[in-house]
């Protein structure tokens, strides 16, 4: 079986493409290395953050 | 094989998905990288990685 070429997908059809073969490194990697965001917001260690700290953070992302 | 901080990170993050009734749809350890890479969200729209000092970064995408 040829595999698509990950470079040419959507983020959209990466995800569909990563859920049905969870174990292909290759788009994984085109999805979360070469398509890493500069913006992407990096957070420290959870072991120096509450709790709360962290619920914070996910309960804003639940909400779209 | 992930380290400490990592594995600790990972269910930090895991943990809080969780509470926030976020399904997880892919967990992955990247041997060649050390990545542990997480996709999540009800729209897949929450995209984790988790470094090998054990700090994180959160990548929300629009298009989903």
């Amino acid at each position: 079986m040829t595999k698509p070429n990950f470079t040419q997908m959507t983020r959209k059809e990466l995800k569909t493409y990563i859920r049905q073969n969870p174990t292909d490194d290759e788009a994984i990697r085109e999805l979360f290395v070469n398509r890493r965001s500069p913006n992407a917001k990096k957070y420290p260690y959870p072991h120096s953050m509450s709790k709360e700290e962290l619920d914070n953070i996910f309960r804003s992302k639940s909400q779209n | 094989m992930p380290s400490h901080e990592q594995a600790i990170a990972s269910v930090c993050v895991c943990q809080s998905l969780s509470d926030m009734l976020q399904p997880i749809h892919l967990f992955r350890y990247d041997p060649l990288y050390k990545h542990i890479y997480i996709l999540a969200g009800n729209n897949e729209g929450i995209e984790i990685i988790i470094f090998e000092q054990g700090n994180w970064e959160f990548y929300e995408d629009d298009e989903t």
